[in-house]
């Protein structure tokens, strides 16, 4: 109770506090949100790929003086066509090629980092995020990710849903289904930028796939999966702000740890999926019928 | 060029992972036909119907659609996947996917949706799944999510319609209701293509038989079709005659 005035005191005195709590909300929403397509495609993987591979395309940015976004998307993108055109084109298998694609764009980031020696890039922000660094253009940018993702979100629904759900039946009645792998591609690499101060790159993919992992859990119907998992998104960055701030520990890890838990929870409880209440339902069940 | 013609496939050849899986493929069909296509497995029969949605790019060969290009006339056809193509734990329900046969209609401002609510109503009480409409598809049995898919295709209110083994491993209630279905819309004019393994039953349920090994071996009345040398070339070895003349005759594939 003590701490918990204590952060509502420091959410009025500081601004820093401010902007990272409202920046990892944002985030939140927009990854939960994007992530229910990533998981139900299948696509966990890549977007764990696309994540890291938007690296180099923030340090050329970053010493080239143009925005991150550009720089990520144009890296994001690159790189899934390049994933796309292996497993095309040769016998290499997609998980196999999404492996190739991505170290190597990784690798070509840090090697540029540490190319620049004590220019202002910092590699360990970049992985990890920083945010308490969090400034108020940093939170327009985040916003107007979050718009642009919505907006798409939006336009494209039966397109994404039909093709995520039913890619044969898209196909058949004419929706371009490649055009919308790579527009979510983009999405994707969007998103990773939103992401980069408040939980980093490495641990981005965390904020894609667990909220959609426990919305997924917890209801039969994709619109409420996507507003759940924007909730739990959502959630998991308060209350991941919170404790970093109590305990004085890494906001980007804490975060993920609370979206963690909460998927413990749901995992062994959620009402239809739940592997404690379906065990607890099989046995009570069988206690009722046989004594 | 035939004007009758629903279906008009002319010299299709198709590979699929570098496999010739039809070869020199031609056929016409009339309007208001059930057509079984039948043949061993990978016979190219999903094949067929993939190419005929133009989803296979073809080697050689032409596929026209009431005399134009299939990419002309995609929101006239309908097509039902197999029912293993189906992820079972997708957060839909029943209605949701009948649904999404309304979306070739529904453009982004048109004020369709009333319309569309009451065609997908419609159509799950024709195919008997109405009370199911708020169920999870994982939640239904084989037989009852292939009637969804059916009734998916019925909200599409296509000319032409692609089934892709819509009997396979399904109950006889639900295998009764999807024929009954079917022999509506050809009284309504409309044309079916559906793989079929069933022989005893093709002859009682389709108009005409496509028998289909790689190459169109007969097509026609079952009469035409079910003899046993057409067999014998489909099947191969697979196929034994009992009773020479009166053709009886057992598949084993």
């Amino acid at each position: 109770m003590e701490n918990l005035t204590f952060f509502w005191e420091s959410l009025f005195k500081y601004q820093y506090l401010q902007n990272a709590l409202l920046a990892g909300m944002l985030v939140g929403i927009i990854c939960g949100v994007v992530g229910c397509f990533v998981i139900l495609r299948g696509l966990a993987l890549m977007g764990d790929a696309i994540s890291h591979a938007v690296l180099p395309g923030v340090v050329v940015a970053y010493l080239v003086g143009f925005s991150f976004f550009i720089g990520a998307v144009i890296a994001g993108v690159l790189t899934a066509l390049g994933i796309g055109y292996i497993a095309q084109n040769s016998r290499i298998k997609d998980d196999a090629a999404i492996g190739i694609m991505f170290t190597a764009a990784f690798a070509l980031g840090i090697v540029m980092i540490t190319l620049q020696h004590g220019t202002g890039v910092d590699l360990w922000h970049i992985l990890f995020g920083n945010v308490l660094a969090v400034s108020r253009d940093d939170l327009w940018t985040t916003l107007g990710i979050g718009v642009i993702v919505l907006a798409c979100i939006v336009t494209f629904y039966k397109h994404l849903l039909l093709s995520t759900f039913d890619a044969t039946m898209a196909q058949a009645i004419g929706m371009p289904t490649k055009m919308i792998h790579y527009l979510l591609m983009l999405l994707l690499s969007l998103v990773t930028v939103s992401a980069l101060k408040t939980v980093g790159i490495i641990l981005v993919v965390a904020m894609l796939i667990t909220p959609g992992a426990i919305a997924h859990l917890l209801t039969d119907r994709f619109p409420a999966m996507l507003w759940l998992s924007a909730l739990f998104g959502m959630l998991s960055s308060i209350v991941g702000v919170y404790i970093s701030y109590i305990y004085d520990v890494a906001t980007g890890a804490s975060i993920v740890l609370v979206a963690s838990a909460l998927f413990a929870i749901a995992f062994l409880l959620s009402p239809k999926q739940g592997v404690f209440v379906r065990w607890a339902r099989a046995h009570v069940l069988h206690k009722v019928k046989y004594g | 060029m035939n004007t009758e013609a629903v279906l008009e496939v002319r010299e299709l050849s198709v590979s699929y992972h570098r496999e010739r899986t039809l070869e020199n493929v031609s056929f016409l069909v009339a309007p208001g036909q059930l057509v079984g296509i039948i043949g061993p497995n990978g016979a190219g029969k999903s094949t067929l119907l993939k190419a005929i949605l133009g989803l296979l790019p073809p080697n050689q060969g032409q596929v026209t659609v009431w005399q134009q290009p299939v990419a002309k006339m995609r929101k006239r056809i309908a097509y039902v996947p197999q029912h293993n193509d189906i992820d079972t734990d997708f957060p839909v329900c029943v209605w949701d996917v009948v649904m999404m046969g309304r979306f070739p209609h529904s453009g982004l401002f048109r004020r369709s949706r009333h319309k569309n609510h009451l065609k997908v109503a419609e159509c799950l009480r024709q195919a008997g799944m109405y009370a199911w409409r708020n169920r999870q598809i994982g939640e239904l049995s084989g037989g009852q999510r292939q009637r969804v898919f059916l009734a998916r295709a019925l909200a599409q209110e296509a000319g032409l319609l692609l089934l892709d083994e819509p009997f396979a491993g399904i109950d006889l209630n639900s295998e009764r209701i999807i024929i009954n279905i079917l022999r509506g819309l050809k009284s309504q004019g409309k044309t079916a293509l559906i793989v079929f393994h069933d022989l005893t039953k093709a002859q009682a349920y389709f108009d005409s038989l496509m028998l289909l090994n790689k190459k169109l071996v007969a097509f026609g009345s079952s009469t035409k079709v079910l003899t046993a040398q057409n067999l014998q070339a489909a099947y191969e070895g697979d196929v034994t005659v009992l009773s020479g003349t009166d053709e009886l005759m057992v598949v084993t594939a």
